[in-house]
């Protein structure tokens, strides 16, 4: 460090008390230990600026240091206690206590308290948690009926979701409470769940609907049947009657997807005609015979030659 | 230490230290018989000699120094508080507020 008090406060030797007055100003409010709390060699900095301008301001100390007479070690001054030292641990009742900066914290007086207590009547403690978002892919059925499943959280934890019977893809749940955890005695956050519904192999969701292509044979579709239909709740028996057409649209109330309010849409089976696997000479002699004595034109009235 | 040791250690006359009272830079403990001083009274002190006398910082200027000196040390005190009781924590609790502050940051 140097020893020269002309250096240390960075004039020339030929400066004016002005100027070395400035210059120590300069540098007193940048260094000193009290208005700079926290930088612990700003007091050997400091020591250094003010023995040196201790010197130098005097003009027969700085006259006899020119001269060689005396050196900065004859103006050192004693050790001291800067008030940072007694101030560093200034806590509530404290007589210089300044607690102006927390007025908006909510209990200025004691803001860390405040914080972890729950007496604090300002919003500003009660830090909510964060919401979290996920998402996740359901079986159709299990958006249908509802089902108990979990997903993972990042951190690995799993989360139990109960996905409410009648979701439909797309829709975003919410689970209160299972976001992030509050602080300060603040609400947990809330989880948010996109949901994917995954197509069913032969269901089809119309809103509270389902649709669903049914295929019958050729002898149940001329002659009726009871056949067994597939719905989002298990099998039921539905009466298609004789002389059904392919295309028929018949109603299954009440088995489609239950609604918000309660009840449940409609299951509407559109039956379609399916010839036997393989060509049956029997039922193909049959068709020719017939053909020769029907008379029906199913393509009447499309405009045709 | 009363009014009479204060003004000789710091070599200031009574007047001066009445006007820094008056200004709420020095509160003396009044509890008993006559004021007392403590040794962080004399560092406050020393503080706003230098200011006054050699840093050429006016009353207003003390005035507002000292405020925000006070600010500041307060304000030091709870943030050293804070840093113990998060010291204290376990590693978990330490790396979410940890990534909390980098998060917001």
């Amino acid at each position: 460090m140097s020893r020269d008090p002309y250096d240390i406060l960075g004039v020339k030797r030929d400066a004016t008390q002005k100027d070395i007055q400035r210059a120590f100003r300069k540098l007193a409010k940048k260094h000193h230990p009290d208005l700079n709390p926290g930088d612990r060699p700003s007091e050997e900095r400091f020591k250094q600026i003010s023995t040196a301008y201790e010197l130098l301001s005097d003009e027969q100390k700085r006259a006899r240091f020119d001269r060689g007479e005396i050196d900065m070690e004859g103006a050192e001054q004693a050790p001291r206690h800067y008030y940072r030292e007694y101030a560093s641990a200034s806590r509530p009742g404290g007589p210089y206590h300044n607690s102006a900066s927390f007025a908006d914290f909510g209990e200025a007086e004691d803001p860390l308290s405040a914080f972890f207590s729950h007496r604090v009547h300002d919003d500003h403690f009660h830090l909510a948690g964060e919401d979290r978002y996920f998402s996740m892919t359901v079986d159709f059925l299990d958006a249908v009926n509802g089902a108990k499943t979990q997903v993972r959280l990042p951190n690995g934890t799993p989360l139990d979701v109960q996905i409410p019977a009648g979701t439909h893809d797309g829709q975003t749940l919410r689970l209160p409470g299972k976001g992030g955890p509050g602080m300060g005695g603040g609400p947990a956050g809330d989880a948010f769940i996109d949901v994917h519904v995954k197509p069913h192999r032969f269901f089809q969701r119309d809103g509270d609907d389902i649709r669903l292509d049914l295929p019958i044979s050729l002898d149940e579709a001329v002659l009726g049947a009871k056949i067994r239909v597939p719905t989002p709740t298990g099998a039921v028996t539905l009466t298609v009657p004789s002389h059904s057409n392919s295309g028929k649209i018949l109603r299954l109330k009440g088995k489609g997807v239950p609604k918000r309010g309660g009840g449940r849409g409609d299951l509407f089976v559109t039956l379609k005609i399916v010839l036997p696997d393989k060509a049956d000479p029997r039922l193909t002699a049959f068709m020719k015979e017939w053909a020769e004595t029907s008379k029906q034109d199913p393509r009447k009235g499309m405009g045709l030659p | 230490m009363n009014e009479l040791e204060f003004c000789l250690k710091l070599k200031i006359e009574a007047s001066v230290l009445a006007v820094w009272i008056e200004q709420g830079w020095l509160v003396p403990d009044s509890t008993g018989f006559e004021q007392q001083f403590r040794e962080a009274d004399v560092a406050r002190g020393q503080l706003i000699l230098e200011m006054t006398r050699d840093m050429g910082v006016n009353e207003a200027g003390v005035d507002l120094v000292m405020e925000l000196v006070d600010q500041l040390h307060s304000l030091r005190g709870t943030m050293q508080d804070l840093m113990a009781a998060i010291g204290q924590q376990d590693e978990e609790t330490r790396f979410k507020i940890l990534q909390s502050l980098d998060r917001h940051g």
